[in-house]
């Protein structure tokens, strides 16, 4: 296993994102985090990534506490739009080249002309579907050991998202992970091998796909429908 | 470290861009009065390069405390938290690229002033008696026995307590982002530790200095100023670890 989370627990206010859950991620494999929004999975995902820190509980990646040393191997992407304003595309990719040394200005490059942007695009005067591209073309560049991407398909059209979910399949390799959150179960079913549902911050089904499905009987999409309906 | 710093620096890049270029238009306005010799423009370009002397530096100090508290609360702090650095890293880079930025800005307006005058008495005889007020105040400031090292030991407690005062923001504006996350008015209130704490560091600097240091005897005008200097320095080390460690244990961005 890579990445492991023992009885994690985040309270915001009164309000608990994530209530004690305890599971693993293996390496090398395609996690889907499922659940409706405010179930947990930005939460979870932004802990992984340092970003937010738990109440209690324990995340370690490689046996490492969540810090710098987990940055440099973690490329995680946030569902909302987090570059500076006075970005272009271009100064993205330059951010990105001055801080992790996984990152591939070549990858970068062809990534911008794939899905179509502009070097001298200011980020900020980007359309959702036009950011979401940058996002997701600046986290990809990374050659990362796992990749964390929150709704990569969000803002995405129904005519691009085949070619995110090319470009996105294009980093699974043997010994690299992803863990992919989303409420468009139908488009990630068919590329993952595991699943993780979240419900109310809690684990309510996890496993392997195909297993998943033999067990109950039930494709994902089904599995999602009867869980969260 | 040097890499954080250098895109502080771009963050901030654009008002000392609009700076630069109102010093340059009030100095073509002085430079036009100095061309048609009209002490009127002259004048009136002088007061407005002080006015804004002021205003400009102000805004300086205070706008790496305003990026600082932009970047524990806008979503562009991911930028900044996702790179592997420690937080002391990032608020060390932070609190150095604001020293840097100062003092820069400090020395260019100086620079611009000493051209000013430089002009003005190179160009009316009648400046001589300009020239006889500095001699007459540089002997009256010898007289006082007032050297370089005594200048240099109030420049650096300037810099010392404009760096602790930076630092001490930070402390206050991540304490009410962490502890007093849940406490309704959290700017106000850490605007309130922010007074309170550069109250109470007063007072040390007070309570232990004044008793054993005569301020009107200028014989101790060295010691005294380090002495506080050495305590600025102390007040950042504790409010700079203070921050960092609550950065890194506890804030949520």
């Amino acid at each position: 296993m890579i990445l492991q989370c023992r009885d994690l627990v985040k309270k915001y206010y009164s309000k608990t994102a994530v209530n004690g859950i305890s599971f693993d991620i293996d390496q090398g494999k395609i996690y889907a985090l499922l659940g409706p929004n405010g179930s947990g999975k930005t939460t979870f995902m932004k802990i992984a990534a340092g970003l937010v820190k738990p109440t209690s509980g324990t995340i370690t990646y490689k046996g490492n506490e969540i810090g710098p040393v987990t940055k440099k191997r973690i490329a995680y992407m946030s569902t909302e739009p987090f570059f500076y304003n006075y970005m272009t595309v271009a100064d993205v990719g330059k951010y990105y080249n001055d801080f992790f040394e996984d990152f591939d200005v070549k990858r970068y490059e062809e990534l911008i002309d794939r899905m179509e942007l502009n070097m001298k695009d200011k980020s900020k005067t980007l359309s959702s579907g036009l950011a979401a591209k940058l996002k997701i073309a600046a986290t990809l560049a990374r050659k990362a050991e796992l990749y964390m991407l929150d709704e990569p398909l969000n803002g995405i059209d129904i005519i691009a998202r085949d070619k995110i979910i090319t470009t996105i399949l294009e980093a699974a390799k043997e010994d690299v992970t992803l863990l992919i959150s989303s409420h468009l179960v139908d488009e990630l079913e068919k590329i993952i091998d595991n699943a993780i549902f979240v419900k109310n911050g809690n684990i309510a089904l996890m496993g392997e796909a195909e297993d998943l499905r033999v067990k109950h009987g039930k494709s994902i999409v089904e599995l999602y429908k009867e869980i969260y309906a | 470290m040097l890499k954080l710093m250098k895109y502080e620096f771009r963050k901030q890049a654009f008002s000392k861009m609009v700076i630069l270029l109102l010093v340059g238009l009030i100095e073509l306005l002085f430079f036009f009065g100095i061309i048609t010799d009209k002490s009127d423009v002259m004048g009136t370009a002088m007061g407005i390069l002080t006015i804004f002397t002021f205003g400009a530096l102000f805004f300086l100090a205070f706008e790496s405390i305003i990026t600082f508290s932009n970047d524990l609360k806008q979503k562009s702090s991911y930028m900044l938290f996702l790179t592997p650095h420690t937080s002391y890293s990032i608020v060390g880079a932070k609190v150095l690229a604001a020293a840097i930025q100062i003092t820069l800005a400090g020395v260019a307006f100086f620079l611009v002033y000493s051209l000013d005058i430089a002009v003005l008495v190179g160009k009316y005889n009648q400046l001589e008696a300009l020239k006889e007020i500095i001699n007459h105040f540089l002997q009256e400031v010898f007289s006082l026995n007032i050297q370089f090292k005594d200048i240099a030991a109030v420049v650096a407690v300037i810099i010392t307590s404009w760096i602790s005062t930076i630092t001490v923001a930070f402390f206050s504006i991540t304490l009410s982002a962490t502890f007093l996350a849940n406490v309704k008015l959290k700017g106000l209130v850490s605007f309130l530790i922010f007074i309170a704490l550069n109250y109470v560091f007063g007072r040390i600097v007070n309570m232990s200095l004044g008793k054993v240091y005569d301020v009107n005897n200028f014989n101790n005008l060295v010691m005294y100023y380090s002495l506080i200097s050495l305590f600025m320095l102390c007040f950042t080390i504790i409010t700079y670890i203070g921050t960092s460690w609550m950065l890194d244990k506890k804030v949520s961005v």
